[in-house]
């Protein structure tokens, strides 16, 4: 069986026309499947410029690979026909970073709700659709008569955001793309959006991809994560095993960043004085090589593949070299619950 | 008394709407000592942001200082005139404001910029080792355009960049570098306050991170007050000697950062604690119940009875006001003994 939606072998390269002289690989030789069935939440970890971003909007078809393709149950996305692009439409949801640039302050926030609605014929009355949007309010845990008539300025981030979880539960979605869903809220409200997004896999059966660069979050919610680097997986498998015992020193250098409530464990200073120069972006070379503490010679000769550390994890650095390495369209075969299935 | 660089008295900011008047800032008083790194932390709308701006008076209509003192150094900051303050900004507080680094000129070169703020001040100097002599009046007579471009580059080496950065356009450079580029400037003139208004909110952990310890480091060397605000508990944490925490315009708890982490007295900066998720074993996923009420129409009694777990009847009907419970230790809530019964 075909995954809902994958990418396969998908490079992105912005500008580089003709002439000019800048180009920048967003993304490179990247391949990921995602499965509806059995729902998953897997996170896309990075920072500024790790392509997570691109990866989200090929994934949504809003941006179209320089190479390689984007299938949706098997089928290129840029040949499907009228019929199943309505379908895909529905079935794959986005919820965008800014809760306050997706309303129409002219609008009631009711106007988001009844929109797919109308769009997708989800309801044949007034009282039918009335129905439904409340169930799903209900279902993010917000309360209709306090939320529906307002105007967006009326509530705060989190409500907003919650909204949009809403109108994608809406529809009914098989994946949810979440592209730094609580990154604009305040840190007391996100754990309520995050929740609400984990209901949706736990409940409804939703896929999740979630995307941002928040270590924090991604590990409280996700099973799987992948760890981008200037545009290439640097790690990728379990989220217990790689935010607890990171092998990437990319990786490392992210959770030593982490700020943690624990004024007697201090952020990892000592990594500092490396981790300043920027990304490498040439694809002869690791990427990391000018940051990395353990840089060997080899490192920058060529970009090291990803190697299989442990049954749930691989690593994109040769300090792992001992370990068999895989090749990049395999990634998803050691993520939990895909293997387990298999041998199941 | 004289220890303390700064002092807040009562200091009450409202904005006058047609609704009635938005208590942003409510009879908030606090002390910084020289050189202290002090976190305000609160929800969006709790009035940190408002509290900030009012020590630099720069509160705009509707917004007005209804009441209050603000002492620097013994310098009531409230009986400058317009001029004085303006001297004052920059020279004696600065601002390194949220997403400051998009507030640098797109057009003009990084030198010209950090410049402009030292010759409006009329940093003067006498030769020699200019940098290292300040004064924020006129009787040594203006620095010299060579003194003045190597104050520049100086700076910038302070905050961890190239000289070169100096002749570079903001385009050129990435955000944690602009960042950067606004901590220099912030400490151009050897403020006694630095005020941070969320630095970093908008870079990666790893930037974040650099800029922060930049932002110590030069505070440290120039022994600046740091009052930095912000809702990321994990960055009090690693950043600030003593956390103020703010609910609805006030005040409610004021300790030591150990001991905040350790034991939150205030029930809201447990919830606020215990709301960040933690990178060692996974959470419920809870944020604090309810809203922030609104500051047109305020609850009775304790602002945040209707949100707190231990409310009983005495907090409806009755505020408390902030009062030390413990040494360095102060808290506005009836029901510290209660709670905390092992006092």
């Amino acid at each position: 069986m075909s995954a809902l939606l994958e990418v396969q072998h998908i490079t992105k390269i912005f500008g580089g026309g003709l002439f000019s002289r800048s180009r920048t690989v967003a993304l490179e030789n990247f391949s990921l499947a995602i499965d509806s069935e059995p729902p998953s939440i897997t996170a896309v970890v990075g920072e500024s410029g790790s392509g997570k971003t691109t990866l989200a909007r090929i994934l949504l078809g809003l941006e179209t690979p320089t190479e390689g393709q984007v299938l949706y149950q098997g089928k290129n996305l840029r040949a499907l026909s009228d019929a199943e692009w309505h379908t895909f439409r529905r079935d794959v949801q986005v919820i965008f970073q800014d809760p306050f640039e997706v309303y129409n302050p002219f609008y009631k926030v009711d106007h988001v709700l009844t929109t797919p609605i109308a769009k997708f014929g989800l309801a044949k009355s007034r009282q039918e659709r009335q129905a439904l949007i409340e169930e799903v309010l209900h279902a993010v845990g917000l309360r209709p008569e306090n939320t529906l008539g307002r105007r967006p300025h009326q509530l705060s981030g989190g409500q907003r955001q919650r909204i949009m979880v809403a109108r994608a539960l809406l529809l009914r979605p098989r994946l949810i793309v979440a592209d730094e869903p609580v990154s604009m809220i305040d840190a007391s409200l996100r754990a309520t959006v995050l929740g609400n997004l984990r209901q949706l896999n736990e409940e409804f059966g939703i896929s999740v991809l979630y995307i941002t660069h928040d270590l924090t979050t991604a590990y409280q919610i996700s099973e799987n994560i992948i760890v981008m680097y200037a545009g290439s997986v640097a790690e990728a498998g379990d989220v217990d095993l790689v935010v607890q015992r990171p092998q990437h020193p990319y990786t490392q250098l992210l959770i030593g960043s982490v700020p943690q409530p624990d004024p007697d464990r201090r952020w990892n200073i000592e990594a500092m004085a490396a981790s300043s120069a920027l990304p490498t972006r040439e694809n002869t070379c690791c990427k990391f090589v000018k940051r990395c503490p353990h840089a060997m010679p080899k490192c920058a000769e060529s970009a090291p593949p990803l190697f299989q550390t442990d049954q749930h994890r691989l690593a994109a650095c040769y300090l792992h070299e001992e370990s068999p390495s895989i090749s990049a369209e395999d990634m998803v075969s050691v993520f939990v619950g895909r293997g387990d299935n298999a041998r199941a | 008394m004289t220890s303390h660089n700064l002092q807040v008295r009562n200091l009450r900011v409202y904005y006058h709407t047609p609704r009635g008047a938005v208590k942003a800032v409510d009879d908030v008083s606090f002390n910084l000592k020289a050189g202290e790194r002090f976190g305000l932390v609160g929800e969006s709308g709790s009035g940190k942001t408002t509290l900030v701006m009012a020590l630099l008076r720069m509160i705009k209509p509707p917004g007005q200082i209804e009441s209050g003192q603000v002492w620097l150094d013994g310098q009531d900051v409230m009986a400058l005139s317009e001029e004085e303050m303006r001297q004052l900004r920059l020279a004696g507080i600065a601002l390194v404001a949220q997403g400051s680094m998009n507030s640098l000129n797109p057009v003009t070169r990084i030198k010209r910029q950090l410049i402009d703020g030292m010759k409006d001040h009329a940093f003067a100097s006498t030769e020699g080792t200019a940098h290292e002599r300040h004064g924020r009046n006129d009787k040594g007579g203006k620095m010299s355009r060579r003194a003045l471009d190597a104050h520049a580059r100086d700076l910038l080496t302070r905050v961890g960049l190239e000289p070169q950065v100096a002749a570079m356009y903001p385009h050129e450079l990435s955000g944690g570098m602009k960042q950067r580029v606004c901590i220099a400037m912030a400490i151009s003139l050897r403020p006694k306050l630095i005020i941070a208004d969320e630095p970093t909110s908008a870079l990666d952990v790893v930037v974040q991170m650099q800029v922060m310890e930049t932002l110590r480091r030069v505070q440290e060397e120039v022994g600046a007050a740091v009052i930095l605000v912000g809702h990321d508990m994990g960055l009090m944490a690693q950043f600030v000697e003593r956390v103020g925490v703010m609910y609805a315009g006030k005040l409610v708890e004021v300790s030591p950062v150990r001991d905040i982490f350790r034991r939150p007295l205030h029930p809201y900066a447990q919830l606020l604690i215990d709301s960040v998720p933690s990178l060692e074993e996974k959470d419920d996923l809870e944020g604090i119940p309810g809203l922030p009420p609104s500051l047109l129409e305020r609850p009775s009694g304790c602002l945040f009875h209707p949100r707190c777990p231990h409310a009983t009847a005495a907090c409806a009907a009755q505020e408390q006001a902030l009062q030390e419970v413990q040494p360095n230790r102060w808290v506005a809530c009836h029901l510290v003994e209660s709670i905390h019964k092992n006092f």
